[in-house]
This record gives structure tokens, sequence and C-alpha cells, in this order.
């Protein structure tokens, strides 16, 4: 059983993630490379808000690929070049994510692998489950 | 127990940091959200200095919430606005962790979630059954 905890001792998170998230160790683990707003057709999507979407469609097509659901997701590192872009991107997340909130960090940088990519989002999930559901 | 290691075959880490960290899979692991200079009423510090004091309190917190202990955090990655503060963050990390030293990684960058964040720290914690 994955745990997901917000300490009383910590402050509440500013928006939709865990504190802290604690599995075990005899379970699948799916370590996601950095995903962007890149369609499987190779368009890049034009403008945060729709690479955002596409990012987590990526993500959950990848995380479907590994036989687990968007609810294994513990951990994801947001990277994004648009410095005042929180508000969409915590949009798209909370409707992407509905309702699950995994461990989160969040980093505005000044550039990413090419340079009309506005968002990248890495991340983990596990599956504790001894067979597939 | 993770064991911490330098190699003799990689350059000696700049400051109170191990190069690798090695455990087993019959672990409990806890996966932390980057933590900020807020405290529990969710005023922010002012400074370098005290947010960074405050992350570390933060992180002992959730691993003490997690039933670990500080000993158990393999691995951080620091993410701080001010980029000639180094010296400031390794002496309070240094101060904080108290001679434990879990992997590291230490990026500047122009800005983190709210403007008036001057460093953020995520990083993750084992113990071993």
């Amino acid at each position: 059983m994955v745990e997901y905890i917000n300490p009383p001792t910590l402050p509440k998170p500013s928006a939709d993630h865990t504190q802290g998230v604690i599995h075990a160790g005899n379970a699948r683990r799916l370590v996601m490379s950095g995903q962007v707003g890149r369609k499987a057709d190779g368009t890049v999507l034009e403008g945060l808000e729709a690479q955002t979407e596409q990012v987590f469609d990526n993500i959950f097509a990848l995380v479907a690929a590994a036989g687990m659901k968007p609810t294994d997701i513990i951990k994801l590192v947001t990277y994004t070049t648009e410095r005042d872009g929180k508000d969409i991107i915590r949009g798209v997340r909370k409707c992407k994510l509905n309702g699950h909130e995994p461990a989160s960090t969040y980093i505005v940088v000044p550039a990413l692998a090419q340079a009309h990519y506005l968002i990248e989002i890495e991340g983990e999930a596990v599956s504790e489950a001894t067979g597939r559901e | 127990m993770p064991k911490f290691f330098n190699p003799p075959t990689v350059a000696k880490p700049g400051a109170g940091y191990t190069h690798g960290v090695v455990h087993g899979a019959n672990a409990r692991r806890l996966i932390m959200s980057g933590q900020v200079g807020a405290k529990l009423d969710g005023t922010l510090q002012e400074g370098i200095k005290a947010q960074t004091e405050q992350v570390f309190d933060n992180i002992n917190a959730l691993i003490e919430a997690a039933g670990m202990k500080l000993t158990d955090l393999v691995k951080i990655v620091t993410y701080t606005t001010v980029p000639d503060e180094i010296a400031v963050i390794r002496e309070v990390r240094e101060r904080k962790l108290n001679g434990h030293k879990p992997a590291s990684t230490f990026i500047v960058v122009p800005r983190l979630a709210n403007p008036n964040y001057l460093i953020e720290i995520e990083g993750e914690a084992i113990s071993e059954d």
C-alpha cells in the first residue's frame, strides 16, 4: 500500500500535491523520462496550456503501457520556461490528475532541450499490487 | 542501512555530500515534495539562511512523520534562485544534517513556484528492514 502523507508538523501544500509518499521496496517502479508537449506524430503543440495537456497525456500513455494507472504516479518534477505559468500548469494538472496528488517539485528554467518546449515533466510511478487488476 | 560511498576513482566531493548511495530493494522509500522556507503557519522566512534552515526543519519533520531518521536521507536536490550563496546553504546543510552526507545535486534556477522562494530542496529517504 502506497501511503500519502501531509504531516501536521509541516505547512500545508500550496497546491494539489502531497508532501511525502512512502512505498515498500517490493514494488514495480516506473521511471519516466521528461515528457514534453509533443504528440505521437511528432508535432509540438503551441502554447503552455496545450503543451501541458499533452505532457499529461504522454505521462498517462506511458503509465498505461507499463500496466499501471494514473493513481500509481507518486512523484512529478515540473520544469517550465514560463515564469508566470504556474496557474495554467496547476489548472491542467488538477484537471488531468482528477484528485490524485503526487509528491511534487516545481522549477522555472531558462531553456529546455528545444527552444519551443515550454514545459517538461518527469516523474515516477509505483504499483505494489502483485498482479494486474 | 544504505551504504554511502565515495569511490577513489572519482574526485572528492566539494562539500558535505557523498557521491553514491547503495540500498537494497527490501526497503521503505519516502519521496519528498520540494520543501520551501515556509513555516507551519504558512509564513515564509526571510533571507536565504533562514529559508534554508526552515527547509531542513521541514525535511526533518517529514522524515519523522514517515517513521524514519535523518540518517535515512539518501538523496537531495537543491534548487536556489540565489547564485552566490552556496557557502551559506552548505553551512546550514552541514549543521542541520549533523555529519550525515546524502547524495546531492545543486542547481541555480531563475525562479521557483513563488517569486519569494529563494530555495527548494526535494529528496528521498530509505529505511531498510
